[in-house]
């Protein structure tokens, strides 16, 4: 490794130590007992990275971390109290190394004049004056060596201590110990082979600089060997001051490794930290932290990606070539490639991700001098922070995170004053979490703030000619919401440095779509806000569904499919409708809006000709064509198989589609299979072309354009807004006629004249019983079952209707479905079960268990009511038990 | 300036008496004189001082400090034997000569 890439390791091992530490210096913020542990790990940091740019002689960043190692140097022996303003001098000092970090060549030129005053102030003038040569002999002492900053193996360490033999650390100062007693250091080297076997050494660089230094410091070496010598023998063999050797047995090797005697002594006391830095390229490496991982450039692993994408579509080639042909023993080696395939592709997906927590760790910093210059109160809790992501993902991630972040503290939670008048704590509360759901990864910012008040941004909307007063009053409050999204859309009182300027949330929402994610928000005033971010866990390989258009194949990714539809030809008529000129599905009786593929994509549409096999010109205007008002009879139909309008092949196939929480429902020609795809950028040809996210290869070597459902709805000009408000008309139409619609009705009799009807909806069984089988307590009745006993009710005894002239040998017990507690409803007889609509009559028969009364089938009808009759047995119940 | 290479000559580095001092001012001149590579001739030597080496690493920071190539000619005896054992190699280039050759 040459210097060059040496010093890019140590940059990057640098800015790693400036992230791990600040949270450690926020936590120090916060008061209370800190860990040892805590300071010890910043002092690390500190130490390691002014060793490391030492050896480089890169003095302004090695000067600025000594001077932090100092302040942290004088909290860790007590000298020095931990408060904002240190801790702010500290972090001022991380801030500065990491501007240096990000141009070491130029660093010297960078000023740190107004930091390092900062961390002077407390680090008295004595102590400062002192303190570069305290560190220099701290570096002296081999006592700070620990067994665990070793590259030696806790196994290997007790193995080299077997059949009695000690372990010494041996650290020697080239000029006082050799060189001024005119010892060579080949000869001390062959020397101390001759009382012992040597295990492993180093040089300390960390004291040189430059050629000026050789006169006055010097460099020491420190040497891992093994002896049967005692600790004095060992002393005098070698004649190396005593304060200089560290003896171990297998005993106290075992005690040092267990009471992890690194975490109260920063270690290693060399310069560099990890043995792969240059600046501990002679020095010991760190085995606990290094030996399970490899840093591996991106590059690298992009390449891997790559090659694993290519073999996914041979392998889907492959699968495709064989899928027909019967060649013995081909299934299973295919198979057997088919596993090995997606496990690889798998393994290799996860070397991309990382964890969520690598940028959630920003935010601390990010809240805390935020609210601090907004003199606000902030607390901010984390969660999932190792829910993993592609790194692609997760980079793309970091600014649209911070500006809902930074948007929460600045907007969001009120000044404490505000917050008290209002009856909160003083301290507002964000909370930032990931989690999975559906394959997705959720990104929540919650805060306990001021809200987002609804009607503003409505008038704010107005004003903006966004939407007219009509529509904005009709809106719901989620999608007024969905407004701020929109570009140029403020309603920031004043433009701060931090926002109000409206360019900010429309650049989340872009961002956040161009990773094929989506943004939500959601807020009640006085309460608080949540944008949720919902983002794909890679973008590199996903499963999709492969749809046809006019003869061309599609890919649409599975993460945004919500279900999909096929209408037969006949049926078209029927459930397709037009608003406002547009067509759209009655789905589950709400309006879904439909784009049709092949008219977006401005392709003509064809068809297939079922005699020729040809695909022909289709002339047909619309949809309806195919099935407007033909009703063909069954003679037709029979005879006219080849009828385009009744043909199968005419059938609509409909993939629904979510973007965000609204849907719609793209014709295709026809599906086909699911599969998994790799994605490929766009060419620049048509990376203008909005409703593709990408290309991909498929099984057969032809390329298919993979769709974006956003730039779908984008491109056919879907208004929601419209399909929502003609759904709540259709809502409200629907519950005008609610009195009077048609149902599926039980009706039973009680063995007089008198009839019962049920919703069907409501009930969960109906059981044939013996009479025989129904147990008595007092006036109660029950009807046994192997584990539990089942309340019943007869209707004579909670309604006013008549009594059964006489007992029945057998009756039947219908079960309601939604019953706090399950009880069931005696009948004598059930008549049948039938589909009509129910005018209701409310007044004329009312009572506890009656919804009212209606004529069904020509007979007068009591419509019960399950939660009255609930009421009636609990009423019963209670009594008995107070009895 | 030229780019320039140059060869110090590093024979005093085995001698126990040696003055650092006019060393430290040899090598300077040297790196002064030149603006290309450095090369550090310790083929002569058979043994190297503790001096010696602490030497051998300023020069190696100097030349890093001025961003100049550095590497050092050894022949293949005792003295990269040591270097190599307190892992100098790691931050030296060491050009070991073949004895045979």
């Amino acid at each position: 490794m040459n210097d060059e890439n040496i010093l890019n390791e140590l940059i990057l091992e640098s800015k790693d130590h400036l992230t791990s530490i600040e949270p450690d210096l926020l936590a120090l913020e916060k008061g209370g007992e800190v860990p040892k542990e805590t300071i010890n790990r910043i002092f690390r940091a500190m130490h390691s990275i002014k060793g490391g740019f030492g050896f480089f002689g890169i003095e302004s960043i090695k000067s600025l971390s000594h001077s932090m190692e100092n302040v942290m140097m004088r909290i860790r022996d007590g000298g020095l109290a931990v408060t904002p303003p240190v801790v702010d001098a500290l972090l001022a000092g991380t801030d500065k190394l990491r501007v240096m970090l990000d141009d070491v060549r130029h660093s010297d030129q960078i000023a740190y004049d107004d930091v390092a005053h900062l961390l002077s102030a407390f680090v008295s003038t004595k102590e400062a004056a002192a303190q570069p040569k305290q560190a220099h002999n701290e570096n002296a002492k081999i006592d700070e060596i620990a067994l665990s900053g070793l590259p030696l193996s806790r196994e290997q360490l007790l193995s080299i201590a077997k059949h009695g033999r000690h372990v010494y650390l041996i650290r020697v100062l080239l000029k006082s110990d050799l060189e001024k007693k005119d010892r060579n250091p080949l000869d001390f080297l062959k020397e101390i082979e001759s009382y012992g076997e040597l295990h492993e050494s180093w040089t300390d660089l960390s004291e040189i600089s430059g050629l000026d230094d050789c006169l006055q410091k010097e460099l020491a070496c420190v040497f891992v060997m093994s002896s049967v010598l005692e600790t004095d023998l060992m002393q005098e063999a070698i004649r190396i001051d005593r304060s200089q050797i560290r003896a171990f047995t297998k005993q106290t090797i075992l005690k040092e490794l267990e009471s992890n005697i690194s975490t109260e002594i920063p270690k290693p006391v060399k310069e560099p930290q990890s043995g792969k830095t240059p600046n501990q390229p002679s020095g010991p490496e760190k085995p606990t932290e290094t030996s399970d991982t490899v840093r591996v450039k991106v590059e690298l692993l992009n390449k891997l990606v790559n090659l694993a994408g290519e073999l996914v579509l041979s392998r889907n080639q492959l699968m495709q070539r064989f899928k027909t042909e019967e060649e013995p023993g081909v299934k299973n080696v295919l198979q057997n490639i088919d596993l090995v395939t997606s496990e690889l592709q798998e393994s290799i997906m996860n070397t991309r991700m990382q964890p969520i927590g690598n940028i959630f760790g920003k935010f601390p910093r990010v809240v805390r001098d935020l609210s601090k210059s907004l003199n606000k109160e902030v607390l901010l809790t984390l969660s999932g922070e190792s829910v993993e992501m592609d790194k692609s993902i997760i980079e793309a991630l970091t600014d649209p995170l911070t500006h809902l972040v930074r948007n929460s503290v600045d907007h969001g939670i009120e000044s404490p004053p505000v917050r008290e008048k209002a009856g909160k704590t003083r301290e507002g509360h964000i909370v930032l979490r990931a989690f999975h759901e559906s394959g997705q990864v959720n990104v929540e910012i919650l805060d306990d703030g001021k809200g987002i008040d609804v009607d503003r941004v409505r008038k704010k909307a107005v004003e903006n000619g966004i939407l007219t007063q009509d529509q904005a009053q009709a809106m719901p409050p989620k999608e007024i919401f969905g407004l701020l999204f929109e570009a140029g859309f403020s309603t920031a009182e004043k433009v701060t440095d931090l926002s109000g300027r409206g360019v900010g949330l429309d650049v989340v929402r872009t961002n956040i779509e161009k990773l094929g994610g989506l943004v939500e928000v959601d807020s009640e005033k006085g309460s608080g806000t949540t944008f949720t971010l919902k983002l794909p866990l890679t973008l590199a390989i996903i499963p999709s569904l492969l749809v046809t258009c006019e003869g061309r194949r599609f890919a649409i990714p599975q993460v945004s499919l919500e279900e999909l539809v096929r209408l037969r030809a006949g049926d078209a008529s029927r459930k397709i409708e037009k608003v406002q000129g547009k067509d759209v599905l009655r789905l589950r009786g709400k309006l879904l809006p439909l784009v049709r593929l092949n008219s977006l994509l401005k392709i003509p549409p064809t068809y297939t000709h079922p005699e020729t096999r040809e695909r022909k010109a289709d002339m047909r205007r619309n949809l309806a064509d195919r099935r407007q008002g033909h009703q063909a009879s069954e003679t037709e139909q029979r005879g006219a198989r080849s009828d385009r309008r009744i043909s199968s092949k005419s059938a609509v196939n409909i993939v629904v589609l979510k973007v965000g929480r609204n849907r719609f429902g793209l014709i295709v020609e026809n599906m086909i299979d699911t599969e998994e795809i790799v994605v490929k950028p766009l060419s620049g040809y048509v990376i203008s072309c909005k409703c593709y996210a990408g290309a991909t290869i498929l099984g057969d070597g032809t390329v298919a354009m993979i769709l974006d459902p956003i730039g779908i709805a984008n491109l056919a000009g879907l208004r929601f807004t419209d399909l929502e408000r003609e759904n709540r008309a259709e809502r409200e139409r629907s519950l005008g006629r609610s009195a009077k619609e048609a149902k599926q009705i039980l009706l039973f009799d009680n063995g007089t004249t008198e009839r019962f009807a049920m919703d069907l909806s409501e009930i969960a069984r109906i059981e044939k019983i013996s009479c025989s089988k129904i147990n008595r307590i007092g006036d109660l009745e029950f009807l046994k079952h192997e584990t539990d006993a089942l309340r019943l009710l007869r209707l004579d005894h909670c309604l006013p209707v008549a009594s059964p002239d006489q007992p029945w040998k057998s009756c039947f017990v219908i079960v309601p479905k939604k019953a706090r507690k399950p009880f069931g409803i005696v009948a004598a007889k059930v008549h049948d079960v039938v589909n009509t609509e129910v005018l209701l009559d409310e007044k004329s028969l009312q009572g506890a268990g009656l919804k009212g009364s209606a004529v069904i089938q020509s007979a007068l009808t009591l419509v019960l009511d399950v939660d009255g009759l609930q009421s009636a047995v609990e009423l019963c119940t209670n009594g008995i038990r107070r009895e | 300036m030229n780019n320039t290479s140059v060869m110090l000559d590093g024979s005093a580095l085995a001698e126990p008496g040696l003055a650092p001092n006019k060393v430290v001012e040899r090598f300077k001149t040297g790196l002064d004189g030149s603006n290309g590579e450095v090369a550090l001739d310790l083929r002569s030597l058979n043994k190297i001082t503790s001096m010696g080496i602490t030497l051998v690493i300023g020069l190696h920071k100097e030349c890093a400090n001025r961003r100049r190539k550095f590497s050092i000619l050894l022949a293949d005896n005792e003295v990269p034997f040591l270097l190599k054992t307190l892992k100098l190699d790691r931050v030296l280039e060491l050009r070991i000569e073949d004895s045979a050759a």
